[in-house]
């Protein structure tokens, strides 16, 4: 571009052309695409110069001129299907359940409202009593109304009080009796719960396409296909009713069933528990999720990565490892975690961390890193094929467990994630089971 | 500046469908130099580039029911900056044509390219332009700041120096294309 042209842009943007220069500027633009490109490009860097020099939008201006009377909430409800809710159904307690404070029961009463694809979403605390816990990103404070429920996030309720939350699709989840629940995920293609202890009564919105809504107790995964159905879940054993439609079933353990309208099924079998005398089995528990934390990138989330990795420990900045897993009830006689290795030699030592549920898998990030538990066993490679175990026995407990794994070596070490279906970490239970009902 | 990442962003759009007005005011100020990045790259005239941004995040409050959770919400954002930026844009023209000034002709000629810019505004423009100024001189910078954060005339900037009128049109130019170069070579686009 020749210095004419030059001394007409840099006029041009001074606002000090005149019209006859304005014209012959034009008409430089019009014959030359260097010329074209050159002030587009200066007019441009000079408005975004403004902008670096300017102030941030006045949020508070823009908040006052937004539509009153949540005409947004509004649009959003107009969106969600419409239908009527029934109320759901509730069993009387069974008499064969155990203690009281260890029962868990798990009332689940699902209802087609309609065929219509709804988003997920988390959960809204809509309704209250009493005075209940709401963990949160490693903090700890009460639950209150209108508060937002994450995935990552535990609600810890005491007698007598309830809880109603709501997600955006319209899902209903009723907690009472000392209910303890973990969010494990909330995204549309997943929606999950742990329910570690007390009575959920959920009115689950039929999920679209893959997405499902899950319910972890300690012995079965349920997972809502669309229809009405009920679970029961003592410390000892899991029921399922089928009133219509279709439900998969999962024991722990076990394949899983699809338990038809009409139909019912229950995990332990009441009658072969009975008749068989102590019996131990295997399950094979993967992780609910699974991120590494790397003090390098602090900022930087890897909770979909295929590896966990890390880095050797005199390297300046570690990088950690986080599993989370749902432990179910029962006697647990043996407990291992078991990774697969795919790079890097040496020893990771293992930690089981006292505070769960203070992280999400797609946005755990060194910089709010949860504090470190005590040291319970030391990751040894035992056998050919790359599975490196550590027994976990003495910290095993039914719930949400989670563990934090560190390199201890000189030299690099990885192992395949969650994300890695062939090669993904395991927590081995062996589980003697009951001799009576 | 207040800095979000978009899964922080999204967590606050899906609690601000509530109508959650204060977690909308944490959307606003992450995705704010987004949206006025984008702006600024394609309405003619600086003035308007707040004017509109703040019509994106009214836009966008009202159609928060579309937004896919789980998505990119600074894209999200963008896209709506762009559609209200073009159409703030095309009414500036017709104003211009109206006036018979040379400007509305010329922004028409250039549009093409600006798209294009626009196209390639990477949310942290800002800070890469921050970078690339520290690497300026500092006689040089301080006519940068003079202009844009101070807000005095190219005119001015010469006088003050000693000048003739032009030298700090000049300047500028240049220090403008040697900014475009530096930006260009951390990946923004060059249109």
């Amino acid at each position: 571009m020749d210095d004419r042209a030059q001394q007409l842009v840099a006029g041009h943007l001074a606002g000090s052309l005149t019209s006859d220069e304005g014209e012959e500027l034009v008409h430089l633009a019009k014959e030359s695409a260097e010329v074209r490109d050159e002030l587009a490009r200066q007019a441009t860097l000079d408005r975004w110069l403004h902008l670096h020099a300017a102030r941030p939008l006045d949020a508070e201006a823009i908040l006052k001129a937004l539509p009153r009377g949540d005409a947004t909430a509004d649009r959003v409800i107009q969106r969600l299907p419409r239908r009527s809710r029934p109320r759901p159904t509730r069993r009387p307690a069974l008499a064969w359940w155990g203690a009281a404070a260890a029962a868990a029961m798990v009332f689940i009463t699902i209802a087609v409202w309609s065929l219509t694809p709804a988003p997920a979403g988390v959960f809204q605390v809509v309704a209250l009593t009493g005075d209940h816990a709401h963990q949160h990103a490693g903090t700890t404070s009460a639950i209150r109304l209108s508060s937002h429920i994450a995935a990552g996030d535990v609600l810890r309720l005491t007698e007598p009080g309830t809880v109603r939350l709501q997600a955006r699709d319209g899902t209903t989840l009723d907690l009472d009796a000392a209910a303890s629940i973990t969010v494990l995920a909330d995204q549309p293609e997943r929606l999950e719960l742990s329910l570690e202890r007390g009575r959920a009564v959920a009115s689950v919105t039929p999920r679209s396409g893959e997405g499902r809504f899950t319910i972890r107790t300690p012995h079965a995964v349920v997972v809502v296909v669309g229809t009405r159905f009920t679970v029961d879940a003592g410390p000892n054993r899991t029921r399922l009713d089928v009133a219509e439609g279709k439900v998969r079933f999962t024991p722990l353990g076990e394949p899983t069933r699809e338990v038809t309208g009409g139909g019912s099924a229950e995990w332990p079998v009441a009658a072969a528990a009975s008749s068989t005398p102590e019996k131990s089995r295997n399950v094979d528990l993967v992780p609910v999720a699974d991120a590494d934390a790397d003090g390098a990138v602090p900022g930087t989330s890897f909770g979909r990565e295929p590896t966990l990795r890390q880095v050797a420990a005199t390297t300046a900045k570690e990088r950690v490892s986080l599993l989370r897993f749902v432990v179910p009830a029962g006697r647990i006689t043996h407990a291992e975690l078991v990774l697969h290795r795919r790079g890097g030699a040496g020893t990771a030592q293992v930690r089981i961390q006292s505070q769960t549920g203070g992280w999400e898998e797609n946005d755990l990030r060194y910089y709010h890193l949860p504090a470190r538990g005590r040291v319970i066993g030391v990751l040894k490679d035992q056998q050919a094929g790359g599975a490196w175990r550590c027994d976990v026995t003495s910290a095993i407990q039914p719930g949400v467990v989670e563990f934090m794994v560190e390199n201890t070596a000189a030299t690099e070490l990885s192992f395949a994630s969650r994300e890695d279906t062939v090669h993904a970490p395991i927590l081995r239970l062996t589980l003697s089971e009951a001799t009576s009902p | 500046m207040p800095t979000m990442d978009v899964t922080e962003i999204d967590a606050a759009i899906i609690r601000s469908r509530s109508g959650d007005r204060e977690s909308y005011r944490q959307v606003i100020m992450g995705v704010d130099a987004a949206v006025r990045i984008v702006v600024a790259a394609i309405v003619p005239e600086r003035t308007l580039v707040d004017d509109v941004a703040q019509e994106v995040f009214i836009t966008a409050w009202s159609k928060l029911g579309d937004y896919q959770a789980g998505s990119d919400p600074v894209r999200w954002f963008k896209a709506i900056a762009r559609n209200l930026a073009l159409n703030a844009r095309r009414g500036w023209l017709r104003q211009e044509e109206g006036r018979q000034a040379y400007r509305a002709v010329l922004e028409q000629a250039l549009e093409p390219a600006t798209l294009a810019l626009a196209e390639g505004a990477e949310s942290r423009l800002l800070d890469l332009l921050e970078a690339c100024m520290k690497a300026l001189s500092d006689p040089v910078r301080a006519i940068v700041r003079e202009h844009y954060w101070d807000g005095h005339a190219p005119e001015a900037i010469a006088a003050s120096r000693g000048r003739p009128p032009g030298w700090a049109r000049v300047a500028l130019h240049r220090v403008r294309a040697a900014l475009a170069d530096c930006l260009a070579a951390k990946g923004v686009s060059r249109g």
